[in-house]
């Protein structure tokens, strides 16, 4: 049992405050400071959880941040890690996974039925002819009605986890007696430091290998120092590619950029693996260090350190200075080479394997072992295991670090690290304290100079410590001692014991790989820091190899199981507004979303009887106004990029299908561009200002990519010219009916007669009393105008031209009204009724392609296109009246095989009927009809047609 | 928006903004009697002082954006004679949002909407930082004036979302400075 000691030197708690909790329905106090098991624990509460799969008890194994078996439900959070969880004043703590509560947890039975749940029973099971399809979905309603851990509260409100970026010179990972000598080293060299340990303090295993009064100068030096950055409860959980690391912190997510990282990372302590090595109060050495010293609590009162290594006395020596009762030591090993002084008639038992831990109520009352040939036992609540560890080298690895499996030390150790990368202390494989820290400060000293960028190669520091005879071995060769009735858990996560491993390899999964899959070894909440390496070694024993002929595994980032919030981040969602995002809304839009921008789809509108009309209705009207009187759309998502120089003209005659060198000043034509393999990338409408100047606009998606794509052909061509986009510095709308020019006469100096400003034309002169940009267009309408001006004198044009029109009837129309006018015109949208195989004879635009040219990006492949021919056509449909529903997308259908599909749709107001455009198969569209296949299965015939669907509108 | 608290927001900013684009941009600068910065990515002090002081910054060996806060007629007349033509320099259109970032928490605001080592810059050199910030393209002018503080341009389209953005992580940042 255990139980609060009096104050120990160093400890984590503030006496002054009891902090009161609910945990599985009853009153618990804790003191603040303590974490949810500490507080646990310190009110003789030994069963903290359930396991996975078999629901036997739990309680306390490493309380290192890797206790699977302690996560718990509080309030609505699911999976809080109770062994570094601050203890809250009023929390409501329970369990996860049992069902009906922790005591009474009704899904115990499942252990009863282990003999046959062998590994890979899932495989086994639910593949091949023992499972029809039929039986599975039953099998997988159960299994996940008994399986997941915690419980999400979907009606809480998400928290906003803010992201930050930070920068330093060194970091340094784990703030043990090497991290902190790595930091404190680095910082006197001036560089700027960030030290970064998951626990609540600095100190690390130092807590138990230092004297309070060392621990506390080293920890309040780097605390204090001011070219050290200190980051508690956070775990450096990924590592990515020059020097950025993910820092998890409490509340927020940090992705640091070092420019020289030192990973201080210790080692995590390994369990021996016997029957029932799982119960309360089987526990890990290290455990029991920090349940001493950070939280004053004795991990029993008459304990039995198995060991296999000097921690196991020294946690022995530590425990009886402690008051706390120690009924032996029992040593795996032959002989304890001198480490037994100062034992001071402790018992003793050397050369001894552990048989099983003995049960009572649940929790552990003794230890079987045998000793040669002879079992015992002794009585004990607590046996307290120190037998090996591994290097804690997640990072190292997710950083490039060379690995290899050192005998003597029984220990992987890093033999070649990356530029900038340096490892110290116990994750080195430097044990002794003292050069722990020599290790430390060389690594500190070193990750300076190279963030200092003098050369540096971490080999040279590791070479330095390689000679040193502290590399004494630690580690157990093969702490596992199976037992032929089992519960001999390898992995506490997924409750594998070692007939699983060992079965898994006699079924051929016989690489750490593969067994890792079948057996869910190591994929539980840990992550393998407790089993992967006894299930190496178990496995390597079965191949008759060694864990020296194995590689370790590099974990993906995150290594460390991350709330989602922290990945969410505080969710920005960039969009982008024109000018007139005020009046639109003025006037009710309905919103879309278009490469980025918020566009008006249609503007909602009431009936004469005051109800809203619907959508079809709105557009409709919108439509109307265009085509009988005047309507004004704002264009100014459009890209828009100047281009001046010698050379413009020359450059665009490159970049576009046709010839612009030769376009008259004040004139405008169509542009299209391709990519290299000829397919239709992007279209707009170039303007030339002057001799060396033109205006020109790209599709509101592509203007990000296309003017990127510019800047590169440019730099490549090295032609004399010069691009700026000014995109979101100018707004354009589009005046487009029969009015249209009557209305834009009244606001402009520009003389807009079909004479002076014909077709096609592009003149620059002040609209509303804006220096405006106008080019005579045709997408929507016959007659149109596109008007563009500065951002900032946007909305005093947009408000004079819809005063202006008003009188008339006309009115602001959106996007889909847009949508509706092209199509009667049988306008393509690049995008939409193209796609990424599209080239432009497909499309219909082949008479924007001058192939004559010398040269333009995609001409080569186009040649080859010209050559091969269509493989297939855009064309124009129209459906009969009364038709089932069609949808953008349908596939159109010949002989049940698919021949083409719908690539845009729409009801035209203007000619009371639907339209569309379809790109099918070439034959198809020198005939006279098409067959539409609808979403639920309809086939509907459509009737070709010759495009413009509306002729002189 | 007033100055204080431990990060304010002070925008959006009047004044007048254009670009000068082109290979002869600086030699026609220099000709027109501007401060041209020597370096790219760096600005200089054109008119007046302190955080109003007209400036002009060098986005690259040809690319130059000039920000007038008050009513220069100096750089009135360079914008015209530029506007009307000269080879080799040409105008560009800036309508950017300006906004000014400062106060004690103004880096930690910075550390969350940006990936720059703000801290590193020697401000002596006058840097200008080209970069995303939440998401969006910016010019960012760190200056010491009564502290650091940090004066933003973005494409205007952006400019409502960009401001409410660093509107939100003020507040949540003093929220959590209180």
């Amino acid at each position: 049992m255990m139980y609060r000691l009096p104050h120990v030197p160093g400890e984590w708690l503030d006496r002054s405050r009891e902090l009161e909790f609910e945990f599985e329905g009853r009153k618990v106090s804790g003191l603040a400071g303590d974490t949810i098991s500490s507080a646990l624990a310190a009110a003789g509460v030994m069963t903290l959880g359930r396991s996975f799969k078999y629901h036997r008890r739990r309680g306390i194994f490493s309380f290192a941040n890797h206790d699977a078996n302690n996560l718990f439900q509080v309030g609505d959070v699911p999976n809080v890690r109770g062994d570094v969880a601050p203890l809250e004043a009023g929390a409501r703590v329970t369990a996860v996974n049992t069902i009906g509560g922790l005591e009474r947890d009704r899904a115990r039975f499942v252990e009863w039925l282990a003999p046959f749940l062998p590994v890979g029973f899932y495989y086994k099971a639910f593949f091949g002819k023992a499972s029809p399809d039929r039986v599975f979905p039953e099998w997988e309603r159960r299994i996940r009605a008994m399986s997941g851990l915690g419980r999400i509260a979907p009606a809480v409100t998400a928290e906003r986890t803010p992201k930050r970026y930070a920068f330093c010179d060194v970091l340094v990972v784990g703030a043990g007696p090497a991290g902190l000598a790595a930091a404190l080293a680095a910082a006197d060299a001036g560089a700027r430091v960030t030290l970064v340990d998951e626990n609540a303090r600095l100190g690390g295993s130092g807590a138990w290998r230092l004297r309070p009064d060392e621990l506390a100068t080293m920890a309040g030096r780097a605390s204090k120092h001011e070219k050290i950055v200190t980051l508690t409860s956070t775990v450096a959980a990924g590592y990515y590619a020059d020097g950025w690391i993910a820092l998890v912190e409490p509340a927020r997510l940090t992705k640091l950029r070092a420019s020289a990282v030192v990973f201080a990372t210790g080692v995590i302590e390994q369990p021996a693996v016997f029957r029932n090595n799982d119960v309360p109060g089987v526990m890990l050495g290290s455990a029991a260090q920090r349940l001493v010293r950070r939280y004053a609590i004795a991990p029993g009162r008459r304990v039995v350190v198995l060991t296999a290594n000097r921690e196991g006395y020294e946690l022995a020596r530590a425990l009886r200075d402690f008051d706390i009762g120690v009924a032996a030591v029992l040593d795996l090993r032959a002989g304890a080479s001198g480490e037994d002084a100062g034992l001071d008639g402790l018992r003793l038992e050397t050369a001894i394997e552990p048989v099983a831990a003995k049960v009572r109520d649940g929790v552990v009352c003794g230890l079987e072992f045998r000793r040669a040939g002879e079992r015992d036992s002794i009585d004990c609540d607590a046996v307290l295991m120190s037998v090996g560890f591994a290097p804690a080298s997640q990072l190292l690895l997710q950083a490039g670090v060379e690995m290899r499996f050192d005998a003597a030390l029984q220990q992987h150790v890093p033999v070649k690290l990356p530029s900038g990368v340096f490892a110290a202390g116990r994750a080195n494989g430097v044990y002794d304290l003292a050069d722990q820290r020599q290790d430390g400060r060389d690594a500190g000293t070193a990750a300076a100079a190279f963030a200092r960028g003098e050369p540096v190669t971490a080999s040279s520091a590791r070479g330095q410590i390689a000679s040193r005879e502290s590399q004494r071995q630690v580690s157990h060769g093969f702490p596992v001692f199976a037992h032929p009735r089992g519960r001999d858990f390898v992995d506490l996560d997924e409750d594998i014991q070692v007939k699983d491993l060992l079965n898994a390899a006699q079924e051929g999964f016989d690489s750490t790989e593969l067994l890792k899959r079948y057996s869910t070894l190591g994929m539980g909440p840990s992550q393998g820091k407790h089993s992967n390496l006894n299930g190496a070694r178990v496995l390597m024993r079965a191949r008759e190899s060694t864990l020296a002929d194995t590689a370790l595994t590099t974990q993906r980032p995150f290594y460390h199981p991350v709330a989602l919030k922290h990945l969410a981040g505080a969710r920005f969602h960039v969009h982008r507004h024109t000018a007139v995002h005020e009046a639109h809304a003025a006037l009710g839009a309905a919103w879309m979303t278009v490469g980025g921008w918020q566009r008006p789809q249609y503007y909602r509108l009431d009936g004469v009887n005051g109800k809203a009309l619907d959508r079809d209705a709105c557009i409709a009207d919108e439509v109307r106004a265009v085509r009988q009187r005047c309507g004004l759309i704002d264009v100014s998502t459009l890209g828009k990029i100047e281009i001046h120089g010698p050379d413009a003209g020359r450059f665009l005659d490159c970049i576009y299908t046709g010839s612009f060198a030769d376009l008259r000043i004040g004139m405008t034509r169509y542009g299209l561009l391709l990519d290299e393999s000829g397919i239709v990338r992007d279209d707009g409408v170039i303007a030339r200002r002057s001799a060396e100047s033109y205006y020109f606009t790209t599709t509101t998606s592509g203007a990000v990519g296309v003017y990127r794509e510019l800047l590169l052909w440019n730099a490549r061509w090295r032609m004399s010219c010069t691009l700026a986009n000014v995109t979101g510095h100018r707004a354009a709308f589009n005046l487009a009916g029969p009015a249209s020019r009557e209305v834009l006469r009244q606001l402009t100096d520009i003389d807009v007669s079909d004479a002076a400003f014909p077709f096609l034309a592009a003149r620059e002169g002040n609209v509303a009393g804006a220096p405006a940009r106008v080019m005579r267009v045709g997408f929507v309408s016959a007659l149109g105008f596109e008007i563009h001006v500065p951002y900032s004198l946007a909305r005093q044009v947009w408000d004079a031209l819809s005063a202006a029109m008003a009188p008339v009837g006309g009115r602001a129309f959106g996007v889909e009204a847009q949508r509706v006018l092209r199509l009667e015109k049988g306008h393509a949208i690049v995008a939409q009724d193209t796609d990424n195989l599209t080239n432009p004879f497909e499309a219909g635009l082949g008479w924007a392609v001058k192939m004559g040219k010398p040269f333009f990006v995609g001409q080569r492949s186009l040649r080859i296109h010209e050559q091969r021919g269509a493989r297939q056509r855009l064309v124009g449909f129209e459906l009969p009246a009364g038709h089932p529903p069609v949808h953008e997308a349908n596939l159109v259908i010949v002989g049940g095989d698919i021949a083409g599909r719908v690539t845009s749709l729409a009801r035209s107001p203007t000619l009371d009927r639907t339209i569309g455009l379809a790109m099918v198969e070439p034959g198809l569209a020198t005939g006279d009809s098409l067959s539409i296949r609808t979403s639920d299965g309809k086939s509907v015939p459509a009737r070709i047609v010759r495009t413009p669907f509306v002729e002189a509108a | 928006m007033s100055r204080v608290g431990a990060a304010w927001l002070d925008g959006p900013l009047a004044g007048k903004r254009f670009g000068v684009k082109g290979p002869r941009a600086a030699e026609i600068l220099a000709a027109s009697g501007v401060a041209v910065p020597a370096r790219a990515n760096s600005w200089a002090a054109l008119e007046g002082g302190g955080d109003t002081a007209d400036v002009i910054a060098r986005l690259g060996n040809t690319e130059f954006f000039i920000e007038s806060r008050g009513d220069s007629p100096g750089l009135a007349a360079l914008e015209s004679r530029i506007a009307a033509g000269e080879p080799g320099a040409y105008p560009v259109l800036r309508e950017d949002l300006g906004v000014v970032l400062g106060g004690a928490a103004a880096p930690d605001v910075l550390a969350q909407v940006c990936n720059i080592d703000f801290a590193a810059l020697d401000l002596a050199a006058q840097p200008i930082v080209m970069t995303s910030m939440i998401g969006v393209g910016v010019l960012v002018l760190p200056r010491i004036a009564d502290g650091i503080i940090y004066r933003i341009w973005c494409d205007p389209s952006f400019g409502s979302y960009l401001q409410s953005g660093l509107e939100s992580v003020i507040e949540g940042t003093t929220r959590k400075s209180a």
